[in-house]
């Protein structure tokens, strides 16, 4: 009896009981972290870098009103259309003479946000319709892989040339739209064929035979289930909106309204390459090509982290 | 090698299984498929989907000048604002709008416009008033030259060094994979700049200036070269990437364990694995190809290769209507044509498409 309470005395003891917690703790936190190192260094990175871009932008203010400000003051000398990196300067100006930093704080800062929308638009657009056509069937099935199959092989960019042609001048919303317009079929496909998979789980079965609502099925059973690879599909996306937003201001269509990474590549092309501005494109194109890269890598190692199939090596 | 014996002896012994009636069955559909010829309609129903395809871009491009808020037809007409011989203006808009059939209804200039194509009638460009058909076919040779060894080159030596790597997926096949990571994801366009500052600016070994009329092709020779390694660097990385996570896929697969306790050897494994790692890959050729297609627009816009995307952005910037619909129709004729040349390759390579059911 004695040797009992003397047991439970010792585990009650407060002291030694936190102290076992937080070893265990710690112990499983770098177990954590060496298990998941490759998911987690990269996707730091990226949050990282969205709060420094963002509220870098925010600091730094507008690069026109900044440049405004800096003339009004007499700053710099003679404001220099294309002047030198210097202090305060990271990357010298451009020919309006802007700081390049300032504007590729925006221009960064910009692109993630029409690739952001243009990638959540093109998710929504594919869940619609590779949610519905599964679970409707028949005709509207049939249309909806007819209409998914034609975008696949549809023409974009003499489409996009054509219309920006004809339109004259394109703003960012059309920009966006157009980006959403054709880049969502293959995302279609391949949700669709997840919620067919889905669909014939055992879970889904139950439900159906619990008497749950074909609507409530997608949304409670398949959705659900899907996140992961949703948020996939969406990384990949961003990353293609990025990358055709700037191919097509690259090629003179892009818009003028605001800053983005194409529109600088834009200029890149006309004039700084021809003339050596090496501080003006190269940081340009390599933001462009860390950010690509950078989300690219989050998304294959989050893919392995989703489907450990693929973990193993 | 007695093991290998008494598997197939196994596999021997489960076929007779069938009954009569099910061989009866069988050979039945065998018949049926032969006959039937699966195949010849898999190509009949994937001709007519494209040819659907190709009507609906054709009609979109002429409803949409038309249908856009701000008559885009309307303000072509207008004369440029530093005009200086009135009387060939005059001349070009009477043209034009002989061409476009202004005077008619809606759906008569659509039927004509229908039928014109038909007949492989582009119209006269707007500028000095060259048929289209022979400012176009040139370019077009010019594209496809560059278009179709991309396609091809990059498949084949993406997927085998892809395969190659994702075999046994060691340290040193990762830095090459990782190399190809950055080659995929980065922009094309942006290695392009750094080819034109390195080869035209700096060492002058090539020359990219404008084109004036259509050299000779030689001259552009090493022009061309670059505009092919360019895209040739960019276009393997998916492939390649894509060949490996398959093929990593595929070294787990219990076949392969089945054939490793059997004691094959790491080539022949290695050879299974491969071709089951790269079928799958033929799917996405259509999507590659047509990502090449809007690739290749960008690069000879950037290199000033002169082929069709040059020659749009061309048309584009002098306002050229009968050209950019010419380009625009070419175009959609290269991506339906070469998408349906992808589909018939596929059938061809994979019989369960060939001999399959209607599915």
């Amino acid at each position: 009896m004695t040797e009992i309470t003397e047991e439970k005395l010792i585990v009650s003891d407060p002291n030694s009981l936190t102290i076992a917690a937080t070893k265990s703790e710690n112990k499983s936190i770098v177990l954590f972290f060496k298990r998941y190192y490759k998911q987690i260094i990269p996707t730091t990175i990226f949050i990282v870098t969205i709060l420094f871009v963002f509220i870098g932008a925010a600091v730094v203010g507008d690069p026109e009103v900044e440049h405004l400000i800096y003339s009004a003051k007499q700053d710099r000398d003679i404001l220099a259309y294309f002047a030198p990196p210097q202090k305060g300067l990271p990357l010298g100006t451009n020919q309006q003479g802007y700081s390049w930093f300032v504007v590729l704080i925006h221009a960064l800062k910009n692109s993630l946000i029409v690739g952001f929308t243009a990638g959540l638009l093109c998710v929504t657009i594919a869940l619609f319709v590779g949610l519905i056509g599964p679970f409707l069937g028949g005709m509207v099935d049939d249309i909806f892989v007819f209409i998914t199959n034609i975008f696949l092989v549809f023409p974009v960019l003499p489409f996009i040339l054509l219309l920006g042609t004809i339109m004259g001048s394109t703003s960012t919303t059309t920009i966006v739209i157009v980006i959403a317009l054709f880049n969502w079929p293959w995302a279609a496909r391949s949700i669709r064929s997840q919620v067919l998979s889905l669909r014939e789980r055992e879970f889904v079965k139950v439900s159906k035979i619990s008497g749950l609502s074909e609507i409530k099925i997608a949304i409670l059973d398949i959705i659900p289930n899907m996140f992961s690879y949703i948020f996939l599909v969406l990384t990949i996306l961003i990353n293609v909106a990025i990358l055709s937003e700037a191919g097509i201001s690259i090629l003179g269509l892009g818009q003028s309204d605001i800053w983005t990474l194409g529109r600088m590549m834009d200029l890149d092309r006309k004039t700084h390459i021809i003339q050596g501005y090496y501080h003006l494109w190269i940081p340009t194109g390599l933001t462009l090509t860390l950010i690509l890269v950078l989300m690219y890598v989050m998304n294959t190692n989050l893919t392995e982290f989703f489907n450990p199939r693929l973990r193993e090596k | 090698m007695y093991k290998v014996f008494t598997m197939e002896k196994n596999m021997l012994k489960i076929t007779p299984v069938l009954t009569k009636e099910s061989i009866g069955d069988r050979s039945k559909l065998i018949i049926k498929n032969i006959t039937s010829n699966s195949y010849f309609k898999f190509i009949l129903r994937k001709a007519i989907f494209y040819a659907i395809v190709f009507f609906i871009a054709i009609s979109l491009a002429f409803w949409i000048p038309r249908l856009l808020p701000g008559d885009p037809i309307a303000s072509l007409l207008q004369p440029p604002h530093n005009i200086k011989n009135i009387d060939a203006w005059n001349a070009r808009k009477a043209r034009l709008e002989e061409y476009l059939g202004l005077d008619l209804p809606l759906w008569r200039q659509y039927i004509n416009f229908l039928l014109n194509f038909l007949k492989g009638d582009l119209g006269y460009e707007y500028i000095n008033l060259i048929p289209v058909n022979d400012i176009v076919r040139p370019r077009l040779i010019y594209s496809l030259i560059l278009v179709v060894p991309t396609v091809v080159i990059t498949f084949v030596l993406g997927n085998s060094i892809g395969a190659k790597i994702g075999y046994k997926a060691n340290k040193k096949d990762n830095i090459i994979y990782y190399i190809f990571v950055f080659l995929q994801s980065a922009p094309f366009f942006w290695i392009a700049y750094i080819f034109l500052d390195i080869f035209v600016l700096r060492l002058h070994w090539v020359v990219a200036d404008p084109p004036s009329s259509i050299d000779p092709f030689l001259s552009k020779f090493k022009l061309f070269l670059m505009c092919l390694i360019v895209l040739i660097l960019t276009f393997s990385g998916g492939w390649a990437t894509g060949a490996r996570s398959m093929m990593i896929y595929e070294t787990e697969s219990d076949y392969i364990l089945y054939c490793r306790k059997l004691g094959f050897t790491d080539k022949k494994m290695r050879q299974y694995a491969k071709r089951n790692a790269i079928l799958p890959q033929l799917t996405g050729l259509n999507l590659r190809f047509n990502e090449c297609l809007g690739a290749t627009f960008i690069i000879e816009f950037v290199f000033n290769w002169p082929g069709l995307g040059w020659t749009t952005i061309e048309a584009m910037t002098q306002q050229n209507y009968t050209l950019i619909i010419g380009t625009f129709v070419i175009n959609i004729m290269i991506i339906v044509i070469g998408n349906f040349i992808i589909d018939i390759l596929y059938g061809f390579i994979d019989p369960r498409i060939r001999v399959g059911d209607d599915n």
